[in-house]
């Protein structure tokens, strides 16, 4: 069970594109496990390789393929810690597209 | 400790009201509970619960830019709402100076350092619930308000605008991993059936319904300056407000 659900995550993050910037818009279009994966880690904050072993009941080595994939793709930022190893943490970017036009800006700060 | 987020697809559902009032409540049932303005295009919550424009000197506004520290910015309104220890009410408000809002809707909603704060002001008040108003509608700034609850409350009308976008909300909810969605009707006409109108909005949205509110001009009469649960605290209106805390409290 656990290997499936390893190779399933594996499977969406192959299909995923990297992102410069993860957005919650990005995040809600993500494939489920991906998507509910981050959400939980949003959750949690800051979190480790074992944790997210316990979490999914995978292998602990798959946990770090896993991890790593997530940063890779731009998912996740790692942190590396003295006393507490090594650490994962989700970081979301604003994705607002518009842009009010600087002129009306402009009025407000005069 | 619990986040419960406050939310409505549209503007003008009463989110401030009920949030305002649940907080009140947590704390006469002696909770300890934090609430969190993060409508930053139209706050006001503080307002519900005592705080006054002049002694706001930081806002979660300032905090997010990184002005100050979460403490700072939280307001401690116990003592003036009459509440006793073991209760406690932290209100946590958005600036509602105009240059701070329009500053907000040029800049970020940053995840990490809202989700920091929260968890830092739950640890140095030793909170219970942590009550997020949060913003109408879906967007950055809701989706983030919306991935942090544990329990997300969503306030509509009985019309079918609300009907339509309370079916997005509560998918996106589910998208986000939301476990528990509760709903609420606010402004209930006279001839609605409640107990019809509930049943029929669970089958529709596969959702617990904490609660029906009818229209109450008492309400409208505190006019967002108070609360009815410290106000009027034997109103026929706070049956439904209890309804929702036991709901909440019971999982």
């Amino acid at each position: 069970m656990g290997d499936e659900k390893f190779q399933n995550l594996m499977e969406e993050l192959a299909s995923l594109n990297p992102v410069s910037g993860l957005t919650m818009s990005d995040l809600i279009e993500f494939p489920e496990g991906v998507r509910l994966l981050l959400t939980w880690m949003i959750h949690e904050k800051v979190i480790q390789v074992d944790q997210v072993a316990a979490h999914l009941a995978i292998k602990p080595h798959h946990s770090r393929d896993l991890l790593d994939r997530m940063a890779s793709k731009g998912l996740i930022e790692e942190y590396k810690t003295d006393d507490c190893g090594d650490q994962y943490q989700v970081t979301v970017k604003s994705g607002r597209n518009y842009r009010v036009p600087k002129k009306i800006w402009d009025v407000f700060e005069d | 400790m619990k986040i419960i987020t406050v939310h409505s697809f549209r503007r003008g559902a009463g989110k401030s009201t009920l949030a305002a009032n649940l907080a009140v409540l947590f704390a006469l049932h002696k909770q300890r509970v934090g609430v969190v303005d993060t409508d930053f295009q139209s706050p006001g919550i503080g307002q519900f619960l005592g705080l006054s424009e002049a002694e706001v000197t930081h806002t979660l506004n300032g905090y997010l830019w990184g002005q100050c520290e979460i403490q700072a910015a939280a307001y401690d309104v116990s003592a003036r709402l009459g509440l006793a220890e073991p209760a406690r009410l932290v209100v946590l408000p958005a600036s509602s100076d105009t240059q701070d809002i329009l500053k907000m809707v040029r800049s970020t909603c940053d995840l990490d350092r809202l989700n920091d704060g929260l968890q830092k002001l739950s640890e140095a008040y030793q909170l219970d619930y942590l009550l997020l108003d949060s913003m109408a509608g879906i967007n950055e700034d809701t989706l983030v308000s919306i991935a942090l609850a544990n329990i997300l409350l969503v306030l509509l009308h009985a019309d079918q605008q609300d009907y339509q976008g309370t079916a997005v909300t509560v998918e996106v909810a589910r998208n986000l991993g939301v476990t528990r969605i509760l709903l609420a009707l606010n402004e209930a006409p006279q001839w609605f059936d409640e107990a019809s109108a509930a049943e029929q909005l669970k089958n529709t949205y596969q959702c617990e319904v904490a609660g029906i509110f009818p229209h109450s001009d008492d309400l409208l009469a505190l006019v967002s300056a108070r609360t009815m649960a410290l106000y009027q605290p034997d109103h026929p209106i706070l049956r439904v407000y209890k309804g929702i805390i036991d709901q909440i409290t019971s999982a």
